[in-house]
């Protein structure tokens, strides 16, 4: 049995980092953002992918942080498809070339997903309770 | 709505906040004394001694703003408003104006919840120029998967901003989408925009989830 606290700490933690892992690969965005620009890539690009999901997932993490049990359910209903592996823009950017240039904007997209299985597994527990 | 409020001298219902320390606890010296309004009505707000307004509340999204005069900001020499920082407060669970008082006189506000600007420890201590920006910007914003639309604004303020909500929120709503290329609507309702200096905004109904920039 896992307390309510320490998940909510967790998660606070990790939201945490996901801020201090993005404003690290500031650099790295713009570079990226530069290269997208004179490429004319727009729809697929990795930071509007990030942009939205990590709205998306850190939302409902702060919500479940809360502990609002009415939202629980749906937490886990809306978070469980949202995995960056479900999006062929992350999949497909996920190459080796970038991961080695990019170090610090893969952490932040490894975190964003760990934050959303973390919330996932807190609301699931808190729903067994 | 069964509950009592005392009335004041116009006949509005008033209630004291001072007696409900757990919600505010950042600072001790409140000027507000009356919660006015009522459920026909389709706002509320606060007012000190000399009749200004301190609090006002949006109806269709929830909204609160309160205004107060932070100890260490008085300055008796200046203009009242200058004395006055702004907050926004979420008041959920509001069916009319009238429940707002009930809710505030029984402390059903946290001091999370009541904290999004000018508390203590803030940097770069700044204030909205009037409600109507204070509104006019938080009204531009949507609340996305968070529980709150102040939540949602405190993060991204806090992810993109460095923590400076007022500029923050001034950066968004001043957005210029003429020149910037957009996603069009995407699957989950959401538009995006971007610029060539890296500003970007997404946008879903109308309303802003977040906003930032990607420059090096």
């Amino acid at each position: 049995m896992i307390d309510r606290n320490i998940y909510e700490t967790v998660i606070e933690n990790y939201i945490e980092q996901t801020i201090i892992y993005y404003k690290r690969a500031s650099k790295e965005r713009g570079e990226i953002h530069e290269y997208n620009w004179d490429n004319d890539i727009h729809d697929d690009s990795i930071l509007f992918e990030m942009v939205s999901l990590s709205s998306y997932i850190t939302g409902y993490a702060t919500s479940a942080k809360k502990g609002k049990h009415e939202r629980f359910q749906e937490i886990v209903d809306s978070l469980s498809p949202k995995s960056i592996y479900n999006s062929s823009i992350i999949v497909n950017w996920l190459t080796q070339e970038n991961i080695e240039q990019y170090p610090n904007f893969f952490n932040y997209i490894i975190l964003v997903e760990n934050l959303r299985i973390l919330t996932i597994s807190a609301c699931s527990h808190y729903l067994k309770e | 709505m069964g509950v009592s409020h005392p009335q004041n001298t116009s006949g509005a219902y008033l209630a004291s906040l001072t007696s409900d320390e757990s919600a505010y606890q950042y600072d001790s010296t409140y000027n507000y004394k009356y919660i006015n309004g009522g459920a026909s009505e389709s706002f509320a707000y606060l007012s000190d001694d000399d009749g200004s307004v301190g609090l006002e509340k949006d109806s269709s999204d929830g909204m609160v703003i309160i205004k107060r005069i932070p100890s260490h900001l008085l300055d008796t020499n200046a203009p009242v408003w200058k004395n006055y920082a702004y907050e926004l407060f979420t008041v959920t669970n509001v069916g009319a104006v009238y429940d707002i008082g009930y809710q505030l006189y029984q402390g059903e506000i946290t001091t999370g919840e009541a904290t999004l600007y000018g508390g203590s420890g803030v940097k770069g201590f700044k204030t909205f120029s009037s409600f109507s920006e204070a509104r006019k910007l938080y009204s531009q914003w949507g609340k996305g998967s968070f529980d709150t639309v102040k939540d949602s604004i405190m993060h991204h303020a806090n992810k993109h901003g460095g923590g400076d909500v007022v500029t923050y929120m001034r950066r968004a709503s001043n957005f210029n989408k003429r020149g910037a290329h957009s996603s069009g609507p995407r699957d989950d309702g959401s538009t995006l925009w971007e610029r060539r200096t890296g500003e970007f905004i997404e946008e879903r109904d109308g309303k802003i989830i977040t906003y930032g920039w990607n420059r090096r």
